[in-house]
């Protein structure tokens, strides 16, 4: 049993004006709920949320914990995941226009107030929409690629670049060895950026690389010894608990037992 | 001599940006033969990609945007050059960024004009998800009811050559991700103990000490630290191109980055031994 195919054959896809019809149809449906989730009193809400959150999470907590039919490593939920995952994306695709619309609000209620710093909020608005109406209506066209490659990419690399010149001066301001714990951090940092770069293996390039036991003293042998028995003990140990954090923070979520929620507020308001 | 060590310890901001940036310059200018020695992780990932199955498709996911593309555009490019050396299919996968699946693919692109390689029937792009886990779960049971349709050509998987006989991660003959992201998490928790296919890992040099302890499991198959990881594997691919070129400016940053953090110590310590304060 596949749920998709079930569902295409239940709802097959609609074709020309149809198809128009029914994306104002599902859109319309969706204003409806938004409204109607708007009028609900705050603790109904809240307890709408945590229900919806509740099942989310149990489907791939019970589809993972199941045990399998015999002879397959499927259980009855398993057909469902594809469907449950395409579902997830369209719902995180939901989040990065949500991200736009908050945008666009913000942004425009500067210039309009005309707050200190609007005339970067109007280039702001500008770039949104011809990057939008480039890429969905030029995409195969030099306009689009030119916007893309030489205005988008040149300028969120060079703003990452400026990165490395306050890097350079942050660690020259910073770095200071004043205790054995900084001076055992700095020798460890010096040996593995040394082992990694060209420069530093060539101070040791004259030893072996391996099959000797001087071999061992080549920096980026050494650098390497280091990153693998030193530092990923250290990052495992810290993994460790960074995973146990992170399933009781899951847990906390899943059952809405986070407080300080935006809904939590709300509720607490009716 | 109290002077000389204030001094030391308070040059100018723009003293240190310009020499910077001349040292970055003069390095891109200026070739400077050094060696470089290829390390065992860059080595795994090569003979991860040459022990590869052939009947199988490879999956590059990328998760990296412009701002990282000094490191992960040299990081892709010598997969996707080695995966063409070796005829091998490949799907191109984006996650995070939106970005990704097109600077991806300009490098597919690029490279299968070279290589002879066809869209559709060597290789194929399967676009930009926004989530991770829902689409790594989807993926391990049913790919193409996940994924759907390509992004160039925005058809359905099946009627692609370079997807047949590709149902799930059975299917899948090695997993490389160039990454800017933690997103090794997912595939390492979600993927990789459902298949065999070997998985390697491309990340920014900031990201890469992180990962040394799932190559040290084993999870890993292979690792590209960063711009130098690209460079080994050029080295190994026979390959002396810009990225062999561009490692020279990264070493020459990173020695004045050790000679201004030693002056700045020794400026400390001579003001200590006069009494003065650090």
């Amino acid at each position: 049993m596949n749920l998709q195919r079930f569902l295409a054959s239940a709802f097959p896809a609609a074709h020309g004006h149809w198809r128009w019809l029914a994306i104002v149809l599902a859109a319309a449906g969706c204003g409806i709920m938004f409204f109607v989730l708007q009028a609900l009193p705050g603790r109904a809400r809240k307890a709408l949320i945590a229900a919806v959150t509740f099942l989310a999470g149990l489907f791939y907590a019970l589809e993972f914990f199941w045990p399998v039919r015999r002879g397959t490593d499927e259980n009855f939920l398993t057909f469902a995941v594809p469907t449950v995952g395409n579902v997830i994306n369209v719902l995180a695709a939901f989040t990065l226009g949500l991200g736009v619309f908050s945008l666009v609000r913000i942004h425009s209620s500067k210039i309009v107030k005309l707050r200190e710093g609007w005339p970067n909020s109007v280039v702001l608005l500008v770039s949104i929409v011809v990057m939008a109406v480039a890429g969905l209506r030029f995409e195969e066209t030099r306009f689009f690629r030119s916007l893309f490659r030489d205005v988008l990419n040149s300028f969120d690399a060079a703003m990452f670049a400026t990165l490395a010149f306050f890097i350079i001066s942050a660690a020259y301001r910073a770095f200071r060895v004043k205790s054995a714990e900084a001076t055992l951090l700095m020798g460890a940092a010096l040996v593995v950026m040394l082992g990694q770069i060209p420069i530093g293996q060539y101070l040791t390039h004259w030893i072996p690389e391996k099959g000797s036991f001087a071999s061992l003293l080549r920096l980026d042998n050494i650098s390497n010894w280091l990153l693998l028995t030193v530092n990923a003990p250290a990052t495992r140990a810290i993994g460790f608990g960074l995973g146990i954090g992170g399933l009781a923070i899951a847990l906390r979520l899943w059952l809405s037992l986070e407080r300080g929620a935006f809904f939590e507020a709300k509720a607490d308001e009716s | 001599m109290s002077a000389l060590s204030e001094t030391l310890q308070t040059i100018d901001r723009r003293y240190l940006y310009a020499t910077l940036l001349i040292i970055v310059i003069v390095g891109l200018l200026v070739e400077i033969p050094l060696p470089l020695a290829v390390g065992p992780q860059a080595r795994g990932f090569y003979d991860a990609v040459e022990q590869a199955d052939p009947n199988k498709i490879a999956i590059v996911s990328t998760l990296w945007s412009a701002s990282t593309q000094g490191e992960n555009r040299p990081q892709t490019r010598v997969i996707l050059e080695h995966l063409m050396r070796r005829k091998l299919r490949f799907a191109l996968i984006a996650f995070g960024d939106p970005q990704s699946t097109i600077l991806a693919q300009e490098i597919a692109e690029d490279l299968a004009r070279a290589h002879g390689y066809e869209y559709g029937k060597q290789w194929i792009n399967l676009g930009y998800r926004a989530d991770i886990a829902g689409t790594l779960k989807g993926i391990v049971r049913d790919l193409n009811e996940t994924l759907k349709q390509d992004s160039i050509r925005n058809r359905p998987l099946a009627q692609f050559e370079v997807m047949r006989g590709v149902h799930n991660i059975r299917d899948v003959g090695l997993i490389a991700e160039v990454s800017a992201s933690g997103n090794y998490v997912s595939w390492l928790g979600l993927v990789v103990g459902s298949t065999d296919a070997p998985f390697c890992y491309a990340p920014t040099s900031v990201m890469a000490p992180e990962l040394y302890t799932y190559i040290d499991s084993g999870q890993m198959k292979g690792m590209l630290f960063g711009i130098k990881g690209a460079a080994e594997y050029e080295r190994l691919l026979g390959i002396r191109g810009f990225t062999s070129r561009a490692i020279t400016p990264v070493s020459l940053a990173l020695v004045l980055l050790f000679v201004l953090i030693g002056l700045g110590n020794y400026g400390m310590y001579a003001s200590r031994k006069k009494g003065g304060t650090a």
